[in-house]
């Protein structure tokens, strides 16, 4: 016979359990701030509000590439708005924004409100830390600099008539598309948090930023027009034009409204500014968190 | 295996501050109030027990595992609460101590269910799914020690937990630590600068002072009798005192207070007890408050020479 | 002799009212002004102090309004709550500059007085900025002191101070006040103004809530039952007779203890030893249980 539940009486305990399960240690940890970080980037998990910039910008970034797919379907490769290697310059605005908006909520908050210590406090290194910040700000620029390349390569094979005869003839350019996606991704992050560990608030570090990208631009632009022999500091003065050196020296294909282009120099001084600038945001972000008292 | 362990643990700052000097211990698991060190000693202390700090001098070990050379293990197995702010203020109390539980090396799933647990245990409900931001002071201290235990740590340290509370709160917030160490099974080690409290949950002392040990010793070692029998009473206590002496009580007035030696007088079991109630009873007097004289854990921070004061 | 007098002073920023028509006064010993974050304690000392005008009532030192009679920042000594210190000044330059500021002959002289007072000679020629949180306090209460004020008052002095310091600083106060000076300060911390106020002033949300002795306000809580615990050779012999006393309400027997209640304080205190002879049985402790500080300040929050 079954005794029914209800007429025994039990009580549960629902006191502490210890934890025996798995521990996963430094890799564990660090997927894990990768994690939040990509979450904390695109506002999931948050208001609406913050996931418009975010998305918004992905939106921007992989439309033109689309548009462009879409008319090689329809008229053929008669038009083409835009070639592998411009196509980043093109949408080169969005990059700072982004930047701008999104690498605050990675790196402010947890210096602002002292929450350093209790991820210290923990099995992991400031190495560590910093790395996976790194890793989840340039995984979410791929968005931007990436996707939407990858969209105009797949596009172009599979708008073409002969499948086969495509894959054959655009996959020279694949290591390109990926290196420069990854080449920009990766150095703009660094970039951005380095400017961003060294602001106080929110606001402020996104003021920084898009002051580092905007002056620049601006300032270079300025000398782009003059001439008369000062064409060759324009590139410098934006990191955009620094990058986009980097990638013509290290992957080819110029790109005509470049400072780049007008400069003419040696490319690879822009791969030697561009390892300047990644060295020197990697410096300071080693600095800033090495102050860090629990 | 002693929970922790130092020997000759040193430290110098740059610029002359010696915040520990010479520092030897060993405790075993209990809720170990840690007194009387200064700021600098007491966060340096934490910060090498956590290997995040190398001392000058000497070494330490948490959990029989060296701070210098396995800090990382020792982080695994440990949980901080520390005494300052630190918690960002647009997330929600679930998200950030599952997070937090995650950087500890949980797996997903475990760390939700354990987040939830612990939250409950540390006395949040509903508003757990609310930002941080709009928290009260104590609820982000409860907030900040679900993250140390959300993890099941073997050792929690505690900088100042009650920090900010108000009475009520500083209560509440006691009585869960007395919890902790009585029935979660952890070694807790609480930094306080407030002696009642100490003397409240802890039942192991270490004082320090100056960068220096001044006692370690379980709790009750301090508080001991002081082998006198105080007594108050509603109005000025020198006829009370007269009488007693009569008897042969060594006994003295202050006041509204007598302190007499219960070492003297009638040498039976309670003959000093009833001494006092039968001369309490004869004089009319009012009895406010019969007790045995206690140390105190500030009578250990007094300067040399002076007496404590009546309790 | 100095007393601090407040008639019907309110203080309020737009909507928000910080105090709320108070009215006391404060003369020579000390007064510890308890109440939780945000009651207006601040607020209230500021205003004391002459550094914020009240926005009804009179504040008054002796006969005077403090606010906009500078000479009455010579009768007072202030240590604020913030950090108000500059860093790289070393601790006897800020005291010295202090005397200078208050006008004052033999500022030099003056100010070591004070850093000895307040135990921080051995550290007075280093900079502020590497001081710890509690010598920066005594450095303020020196910067304080040092014009040799008859009233002082004081801001949650004991914020970061360890026991050592704190035992000092409030030995310190003591002598002070046995000098005649009128001290006043603040704290959140029940523990410290129990140890060292003669008289408590409790606010909560910007009102005044009770004032005086603890113990005293205590008895006036007559709608709340006084608690007290006993221990005697024979708990039940000696609870049986004490049930039989009208003024008991309740007898708790429970882990060798007795708890009594009672609504009449004086009553209960007079019927305890003689029910004990009684009965026959020693009385061996007795405490009452909820006259501390604590205990008057959670009724008190709660009206």
């Amino acid at each position: 016979m079954r005794v029914l539940p209800e007429t025994i009486g039990t009580i549960y305990d629902i006191g502490y359990r210890s934890y025996d399960g798995p521990r996963l240690g430094r890799r564990g940890a660090i997927a894990a701030i990768v994690a939040a970080g990509l979450r904390a980037v695109f506002g999931l998990g948050r208001s609406g509000r913050s996931k418009i910039l975010p998305w918004g910008a992905i939106v921007l970034a992989v439309m033109p590439a689309v548009v462009a797919v879409a008319i090689r379907v329809l008229v053929g490769d008669l038009i083409d708005l835009y070639s592998y290697e411009n196509y980043l310059w093109s949408i080169g605005a969005l990059l700072p924004i982004f930047v701008a908006s999104q690498a605050p909520e990675l790196v402010v908050n947890d210096m602002r409100h002292r929450v350093l210590p209790l991820y210290f406090s923990r099995p992991i290194g400031r190495v560590d830390y910093v790395g996976a910040k790194l890793v989840a700000l340039t995984l979410a620029l791929l968005g931007l600099t990436l996707l939407p390349v990858l969209i105009l390569f797949t596009g172009r094979i599979l708008a073409a008539e002969d499948l086969v005869a495509a894959v054959g003839d655009e996959m020279g350019a694949l290591p390109g598309i990926v290196g420069s996606g990854v080449l920009h991704a990766g150095v703009l992050a660094a970039l951005g948090l380095a400017v961003c560990s060294l602001a106080g608030r929110r606001a402020y570090a996104a003021g920084a930023v898009l002051a580092v990208f905007l002056i620049g631009g601006v300032v270079s632009g300025t000398f782009q027009a003059q001439g008369r022999g000062l064409e060759w500091i324009a590139p410098f003065l934006n990191p955009l034009s620094i990058l986009d050196g980097a990638r013509q020296w290290l992957f080819g294909g110029t790109v005509a409204e470049s400072p780049v282009t007008s400069a003419d120099l040696p490319l690879a001084t822009y791969g030697l500014a561009a390892a300047i600038m990644l060295g020197v945001s990697l410096a300071i972000l080693a600095l800033r968190y090495r102050r860090v008292t629990t | 295996m002693p929970l922790i362990s130092t020997r000759a643990l040193t430290k110098r700052y740059s610029g002359g501050v010696i915040a520990l000097d010479g520092l030897s211990l060993e405790l075993e698991a209990d809720v170990i109030g840690l007194v009387g060190a200064n700021g600098a000693g007491k966060s340096t202390l934490i910060r090498i027990l956590l290997g995040l700090l190398e001392p000058t001098d000497g070494d330490a070990s948490v959990l029989d595992l060296d701070t210098a050379t396995q800090g990382a293990a020792i982080r695994e197995l440990v949980g901080y609460m520390p005494e300052h702010d630190c918690l960002p203020p647009d997330v929600s109390a679930t998200e950030f101590v599952a997070h937090m539980a995650r950087v500890s090396g949980l797996p997903s799933g475990a760390a939700r269910e354990r987040t939830a647990d612990v939250l409950r245990h540390v006395g949040l409900y509903e508003e757990r799914y609310r930002p941080i931001g709009g928290y009260s002071t104590g609820m982000k201290q409860r907030v900040k020690l679900a993250q140390a235990l959300v993890h099941d740590p073997r050792v929690l340290f505690l900088d100042e937990p009650t920090n900010g509370l108000d009475p009520a709160g500083r209560d509440e917030m006691l009585a869960l630590i007395e919890r902790i160490g009585r029935e979660f099974g952890i070694a807790v080690i609480v930094a306080s600068h407030l002696l009642g409290e100490i003397e409240r949950v802890a039942t192991w002392l270490v004082a320090i002072d100056a960068g220096r040990l001044l006692r370690t010793a379980p709790l009750a070692s301090f508080t001991e009798r002081t082998g006198q029998l105080l007594i108050e009473t509603d109005e000025p206590a020198d006829g009370l005192a007269a009488r007693l002496i009569a008897r042969g009580i060594d006994a003295r007035a202050d006041g509204r207070i007598v302190v007499a030696d219960l070492a003297s007088g009638d040498a039976s079991e309670f003959g000093i007890y009833d001494a006092v109630r039968d001369e309490a009873v004869a004089l009319g007097l009012a009895l406010v408050r019969l007790e045995h004289r206690r140390h105190q854990l500030e009578d250990l921070f007094r300067a040399r020479g002076t007496d404590a004061r009546v309790a | 002799m100095s007393v601090l007098a407040l008639a019907g002073v309110s203080r309020w920023y737009g909507n928000v009212v910080a105090v709320n028509d108070v009215t006391f006064e404060v003369g020579p010993g000390i007064t510890g002004l308890l109440g939780p974050n945000g009651a207006g304690k601040t607020t209230l000392l500021h205003m004391m102090a002459g550094f914020l005008a009240p926005s009804a009532g009179e504040v008054r030192l002796d006969a005077t309004p403090t606010w906009r009679h500078p000479q009455v920042y010579r009768q007072i000594g202030f240590v604020p709550e913030r950090e108000a210190v500059y860093s790289f000044l070393t601790g006897r330059q800020f005291v010295v500059a202090s005397a200078r500021l208050s006008g004052m002959a033999g500022a030099v002289a003056a100010a070591d007085r004070a850093i000895d007072m307040v135990e921080l000679r051995d550290a007075a020629d280093r900079a502020i900025g590497g001081y710890s949180k509690g010598m920066k306090q005594r450095a303020k209460v020196a910067a304080a002191l040092v014009h040799d004020p008859p009233t002082l008052i004081l801001d949650e002095p004991f914020n970061g101070m360890d026991p050592r310091q704190r035992l000092s600083m409030m030995d310190l106060l003591r002598a002070m006040a046995a000098d005649g000076r009128t001290i006043l300060f603040s704290s959140h911390i029940l523990e410290e103004v129990e140890r060292l106020s003669d008289q408590v002033l409790v606010v909560v949300a910007g009102r005044l809530a009770a004032s005086g002795d603890f113990r005293r306000i205590r008895r006036l809580m007559t709608d709340r039952p006084h608690s007290f615990t006993l221990r005697s050779s024979d708990d039940r012999r000696l609870a049986r007779e004490l049930l039989a006393a009208p003024e008991i309400e309740s007898v708790e027997l429970r882990d060798g203890v007795l708890t009594l209640r009672t609504g009449d304080y004086g009553a209960l205190t007079r019927a305890v030893a003689p029910a004990a002879q009684r009965a026959g049985v020693s009385l061996l402790e007795l405490r009452p249980a909820d006259e501390s500080l604590e205990s008057v300040f959670s009724y008190l929050v709660r009206r």
